[in-house]
């Protein structure tokens, strides 16, 4: 459904996707994952042919976005990172409208606009005007917004950026029944929780370039079920004790990749002693994305 | 086409719900018209100057000349005051009269020696046609003083001296013997003068109020077109450009749908607008349907030139910035603060070149009913051609990612 084959994206000297490689199926829900600036939004905007990408390809349902670029944007629903919608209509208007930049007749929209707005959630609210909607239900009006013509590829943006938990949940949801309704979603995200919870196969990305991809439990075991130790302090040297990586070091922080980290602790904080360094706290963190990310990368995905 | 109306709908509705900003754009003609009727009210107005007169001569002759200018019609127009000449000077450095006439000393002696004489007038170039009067006036009093001392010959001189009554009435009586002699050459005319004058349309005067109309509506147009055009940032900003550009419909019908609801617009605001300046300034439209389609036409093409200037600026407030530079020059130029008729001809001149300024000359026209038709099918193209580069242009800019650009 979609396929990216050595994308790249420079701006001048800057570049923001570097040779970035992945292949999306149908009923699948695809997690970009990367700090800010990573490429995220560079790579969705050239899928969605806003930019031309300064070399390779992208097939969306087998139609290539430049060449073929309306045919690959009918088959693309997006849903953006802002809410973009207006404001001042109300959530049918809005699904009329965008439902019509789709190329869905008035037919259809009649038929389609009720049963999105009740799949959101929103069919009691299909004549308020958007302004007067909390920003859950504004993010659900954006999301609603990207389904209504039944797109093959649905692009989400950080679509829970902002939101509180109970909508989070409920559009999370919402992304599922998509992947199960068949449509390849990719969705991008800083939110390690949310792409562990929904995505079933992963792409990490930094600095334009693809540094890790697979599926979860791929992804996971090339930390080796390693915790991270994540201590703060005053650390005049790394300590180096057998079977410890030091995935980052500083004057007042330290984070080590240790096997069974909650045994290993007294021999850890015995070693920083002895370097003449002072432990004041300590984070252990069982294998997840977001050790990966660290242990990949060196710094957190928020930084 | 059908995303095509969607998008005019939606920016008409979004207009429509905005009330305050509905009510600035009815608002801006309306309180222009309030503004220029409350200045100028609804009756034909003659403009009027100031001539001032430094009569160094003091003489029955000066006396003579500058009394012309408080006689007749020309005192209806231009109001004499008598000044010394360097009070006169002054005064013309301040702006504050249309002309100064400055008589010279030994004027009536030189016309009555049938000498040659000169007089000095000095005129106001910030006013264009009040001055140009006087000086017409003053060219007829000189030419006619010129073929009296012709006509009079010797008779002239005799009021040099004190004349004695005995010499004045030998004057008068060659005076009314050369009466007679011209009366026999002129009545009647010893040349048979046959003159055929096209049939003649009434003159009309247009009220000052309605002769700014056209300007003042231009005005409003260009507000307008301003607002609408900042729509293109705000949904740039927001991220409907985005998405809709991630649409399969053209774009190209999201901005021919921002060109059809602005049409909507002004159909509606220049109709109100006219119909305003009929009842507040008594203005007569001589086409009001053709006034309305040129107003309209002239200010969509406009507002497409307006859109190009928002995808080529680096911010929203650079847009509003760069596009307020343009719009007051070309505003004051092409005669929306005053009409083309009463500026300076060097700036009327550049200010109907002006694509306001030349939409404004041509409404003048047509509200006036004596519109060149090939003129304005020329300054119809041209404004045409501007549209089309503005709609060029900005389909350029969201080729080449406006629309992703944070």
């Amino acid at each position: 459904m979609l396929e990216i084959h050595d994308l790249r994206k420079a701006y001048g000297d800057f570049i923001a996707v570097q040779n970035l490689t992945l292949r999306a199926s149908g009923g699948e829900v695809f997690g970009l994952l990367g700090p800010n600036g990573a490429g995220k939004t560079t790579t969705i905007h050239c899928i969605g042919g806003l930019l031309t990408p300064t070399s390779g390809h992208i097939r969306v349902n087998g139609h290539d976005v430049v060449s073929e670029g309306r045919k690959a944007r009918a088959s693309l629903g997006v849903a953006p990172q802002e809410i973009a919608l207006y404001e001042e209509l109300s959530a049918k208007e809005n699904l009329e409208y965008w439902g019509a930049a789709q190329g869905l007749s008035s037919a259809e929209l009649r038929q389609r606009i009720p049963e999105v707005l009740e799949h959101v959630g929103l069919l009691d609210r299909a004549k308020d005007p958007v302004k007067n909607f909390s920003g859950g239900m504004k993010r659900r009006m954006n999301f609603a917004c990207g389904i209504v013509h039944h797109p093959k590829v649905l692009l989400l943006d950080e679509p829970t950026a902002g939101v509180d938990p109970q909508s989070r949940v409920r559009l999370l949801d919402l992304v599922r029944a998509q992947a199960r309704a068949g449509a390849c979603v990719l969705y991008t995200t800083h939110y390690m929780e949310e792409a562990e919870s929904l995505c079933d196969r992963l792409a990490i990305v930094d600095h334009g370039k693809l540094i890790a991809q697979g599926t979860l439990t791929e992804l996971r075991a090339m930390l080796g079920e390693r915790d991270l130790v994540r201590l703060t302090g005053v650390f005049p040297s790394p300590p180096a004790p057998d079977g410890i990586e030091v995935l980052q070091h500083s004057e007042d922080s330290l984070t080590l990749s240790v096997a069974q980290a909650a045994m290993r602790l007294p021999e850890i904080f015995a070693a920083i002693a002895r370097a003449g360094g002072e432990v004041r706290g300590a984070t252990v963190t069982q294998p997840s994305l977001e050790s990966l990310f660290i242990k990949l990368t060196g710094k957190e995905l928020r930084e | 086409m059908r995303f095509l109306l969607a998008s005019a709908r939606k920016d008409l509705l979004h207009i429509v719900r905005d009330p305050a900003g509905l009510a600035v754009w009815i608002g801006v003609p309306l309180v222009l018209l309030a503004l220029i009727t409350s200045v100028f009210g609804r009756e034909k107005i003659t403009p009027k100057g100031k001539l001032l007169i430094a009569d160094q001569d003091d003489s029955l002759v000066s006396r003579l000349f500058t009394s012309a200018f408080s006689q007749g019609e020309l005192a209806k127009m231009i109001d004499t005051e008598k000044v010394d000449g360097a009070e006169g000077r002054r005064r013309m450095d301040r702006g504050d009269a249309s002309a100064l006439l400055i008589v010279p000393k030994g004027l009536g002696d030189a016309f009555l020696a049938r000498k040659p004489f000169q007089l000095q007038l000095l005129k106001n170039p910030s006013q264009a046609i009040l001055p140009e009067m006087v000086e017409e006036v003053l060219s007829v009093l000189t030419e006619g003083a010129f073929y009296l001392q012709q006509a009079t010959g010797d008779e002239l001189t005799l009021f040099q001296a004190r004349p004695t009554d005995a010499a004045i009435a030998e004057a008068s009586l060659r005076f009314r013997k050369l009466g007679d002699a011209v009366r026999s050459l002129m009545d009647p005319m010893l040349i048979d003068v046959r003159t055929k004058l096209p049939p003649q349309q009434p003159v009309k005067r247009t009220p000052l109020g309605a002769m700014m109309l056209p300007g003042m509506l231009m005005l409003a147009m260009l507000f307008t077109a301003q607002g609408m055009c900042a729509e293109i940032w705000r949904e740039k900003m927001n991220g409907t450009l985005r998405r809709i550009a991630m649409a399969p419909e053209a774009v190209s019908q999201w901005l021919l749908g921002k060109v059809l609801a602005a049409v909507i617009m002004l159909v509606l605001l220049n109709s109100i607008t006219l119909l305003g300046g009929a009842f507040a300034l008594n203005a007569s439209y001589a086409r009001p349907i053709g006034t309305l389609c040129w107003s309209v036409f002239s200010g969509a093409m406009i507002y497409l030139a307006i859109a190009a200037l928002q995808f080529y600026s680096s911010s929203d407030r650079a847009s509003a910035t760069f596009t307020n530079l343009l719009i007051l020059p070309l505003a004051l130029a092409g005669g929306s603060m005053a009409p083309l008729e009463s500026l300076p001809a060097s700036i009327a001149r550049i200010g109907r070149m002006t694509p306001n300024g030349a939409a404004v000359d041509q409404m003048r026209h047509l509200i006036e009913g004596d519109a060149d038709p090939w003129r304005l099918l020329t300054v119809a193209a041209a404004l045409l051609a501007l549209g089309a580069v503005g709609f060029a242009l900005s389909m350029l800019a969201l080729r080449r990612g406006f629309a992703a650009e944070h």
